[in-house]
């Protein structure tokens, strides 16, 4: 009798409404997806009839070129992985770039130079090669995630981003020095030249390039891993993760394996980063360590909080954001201020930052979604 | 300083402290602590602010390692378990200050509660395989009802910490109910609780307790404590006042001076 009266005050409206909340996410994923999708095809048949000599360039002012939305569709992969630990499980990782600078340098270093370390050179000729190098590069990556993440996030705490930190450090530091060996007498990494003549892919004959072809396959590959983040976001994997960032002792008391989980979210990133910097690596046709330093690591900690933290379609929006807002400030700083140089780009690149978070402190993403609301109205 | 003995359980004890120790430094939290919990009982375990009752808990759930003595639960030893594998074992808690998942609904909230209950491993779950979706399904319904059972239904997709505050340590009980535990810890769960909300946890306390789930609960307000339990273990600084049935705490001397200082002339 208590038990019932217990529940009749408080249990307001019994809701029905229920059902319909629990299939509303996966509804706007389809949306999601078939308007990334649409948005794809239409820049990719843009650029292949260029109607009345308009293509994306121009379009944009020559502020994204089809070049851009090529690179912003590798390191939206990246930056997907990267939301899953940092977005999800709250964890930063400051050396994410060195993630993807071991997949490139992987799939560098195995298509051009395998006898060196080790394997037979008749596997470079065969087109399947690279992809098995994918793969290869990202059991790897993900290993070295393994390794670095299994001591430091039994710890609670910011520890695994002194950790990354010092990691990134270390590889750009391996990849310009040669892995410490001499260059004449043993050349892996190229030093700081890098790796040149990288082979583009191939599926048997068929060859992924020119640019247009290979702007799909990234594409499909950064859609594919947006869905799969997304159905892990809406598992037991990812309520783990999330439950975790509020409360790792709360999660525990309810028999969350905290430190297993946040191991997980970091490999899983670092396997994201690898496939993204192979993905570079053969878009590129040449590595070279720049790309992978600290600074593109921050570059992607800054994309991830600029598209949207908790957010697995953030990411593209991030990376396109902080993409345009750079070549923005490259090309036309000028025209504001006469004879600007580097530094007051640097400084202006700050100052759009600081807007973008000000105005959209919880991302790109939140205020689009809010746009899509109101028009689906 | 005579502990106060039941001799009246029959059933074997579920929870067994043995001379449980916590220092945090200089300072002896907790002091030698034994005692028993039988199986289906309510325990209220009771002392003046700082008396180690949260500190107890902590031990007993793995948050840290005692500095002596073991606890037994079932007849297994939990010391030098991480706090998820005690959970595992049958043993959840709620916090003194309310710790739920703050960006997470309330149905969300239950569904973590539920993590014991589920398998899906992290490829499966990426590739929504057939079985994945059967265990959501699954959870999402049971979340469902133990949300029902509490009286929270409604309330399933409202952000977790827009509720009301009684209502939140309503979802945190219903989010360690989730995981189906054999003991559970009430942290001081009536603090801050209105008068009709404190009746509402007590019917619901005892209908856990009746569905078979054994209770420890902290807590400082004596009538609510009194009323609901069926023995009693008073602390003050670290260590066992006394033990035994509201009855006979009430009456016992030592109890009423470290409650209220000094007996009064």
């Amino acid at each position: 009798m208590a038990a019932d009266s217990y529940r009749s005050d408080t249990g307001t409206t019994t809701a029905p409404a229920g059902n319909g909340k629990e299939s509303a996410p996966r509804r706007a994923t389809m949306a999601g997806v078939v308007v990334l999708v649409a948005l794809v095809l239409a820049i990719g048949l843009l650029e292949a009839f260029q109607p009345g000599g308009v293509d994306v360039s121009s379009l944009t002012g020559g502020v994204i070129t089809f070049d851009t939305t090529v690179r912003i569709g590798i390191l939206t992969i990246v930056v997907v992985g990267l939301n899953l630990l940092m977005g999800y499980a709250g964890q930063v990782s400051l050396g994410q770039a060195a993630f993807f600078g071991l997949g490139a340098y992987s799939s560098a270093i195995f298509t051009t130079r395998a006898e060196l370390v080790g394997i037979g050179s008749g596997l470079e000729g065969r087109w399947w090669w690279p992809w098995l190098v994918m793969v290869l590069g990202m059991a790897l990556t993900g290993a070295l995630a393994y390794a670095v993440g299994r001591p430091i996030l039994r710890l609670r705490g910011h520890y695994l981003a002194m950790a990354t930190l010092g990691l990134g450090v270390m590889v750009t530091i391996m990849f310009r020095e040669n892995l410490g060996l001499q260059l004449d007498t043993k050349d892996i990494t190229g030093g700081s030249d890098g790796i040149p003549g990288i082979p583009r892919l191939r599926v048997g004959t068929f060859e992924i390039w020119p640019i247009e072809r290979y702007y799909y396959l990234v594409w499909f590959l950064a859609i594919v891993g947006i869905l799969l983040a997304l159905n892990v976001v809406r598992s037991r994997s990812g309520r783990a993760l999330r439950a975790l960032h509020s409360s790792e002792l709360a999660a525990e008391t309810v028999g969350v394996d905290t430190a297993r989980f946040k191991v997980r979210a970091l490999v899983v990133s670092a396997m994201y980063a690898s496939i993204a910097g192979s993905l570079f690596a053969h878009f590129r046709v040449a590595v070279s360590p720049t790309p992978f330093d600290f600074l593109a690591s921050l570059e992607l900690v800054v994309m991830a909080a600029v598209g949207g933290m908790a957010s697995v379609w953030g990411a593209p929006f991030g990376v396109a954001a902080i993409l345009a807002i750079r070549e923005l400030v490259r090309t036309r700083l000028d025209l504001v201020i006469g004879g600007a140089g580097g530094e007051q780009e640097a400084v202006a690149f700050g100052v759009l930052l600081v807007l973008v978070m000000i105005f959209m402190p919880e991302g790109v993403v939140v205020r689009v979604k809010e746009v899509a609301r109101r028009w689906s109205r | 300083m005579e502990p106060v003995i039941t001799d009246s359980q029959p059933a074997p004890p579920l929870l067994v402290l043995s001379d449980l120790s916590m220092a945090f430094g200089g300072l002896v939290a907790v002091d030698r602590v034994t005692t028993r919990v039988a199986d289906g009982q309510i325990k209220g375990l009771i002392g003046p602010n700082g008396a180690g009752k949260t500190t107890v808990f902590n031990l007993v759930t793995g948050i840290y390692p005692p500095s002596g003595g073991h606890v037994e639960f079932g007849g297994e030893r939990l010391i030098g378990l991480e706090p998820h594998e005690i959970a595992a074992r049958g043993i959840t808690r709620t916090f003194q200050n309310v710790r739920l998942f703050a960006h997470m609904s309330v149905l969300e909230n239950v569904m973590v509660g539920l993590h014991l209950q589920t398998r899906a491993g992290l490829l499966a779950a990426a590739l929504r395989t057939r079985a994945t979706r059967r265990e959501e399904a699954r959870i999402h319904a049971d979340a469902r009802d133990l949300l029902d059972e509490v009286g929270l239904a409604g309330r399933a997709g409202d952000r977790a910490t827009d509720l009301p505050f009684g209502l939140q340590r309503t979802l945190e009980i219903a989010r360690a109910l989730a995981a189906r535990p054999r003991l559970l810890l009430l942290d001081e769960p009536a603090a801050g609780l209105t008068a009709p909300e404190r009746r509402r946890l007590g019917s619901l306390i005892r209908r856990i307790r009746d569905d078979g789930t054994t209770i420890v609960l902290v807590e400082h307000d004596m009538e609510f404590v009194m009323g609901l339990v069926d023995e009693l273990l008073v602390l003050d600084h670290g260590s066992v006042i006394a033990e035994g049935t509201p009855a006979e705490i009430q009456s016992d001397a030592s109890v009423i001076a470290a409650y209220l200082g000094a007996p009064e002339r």
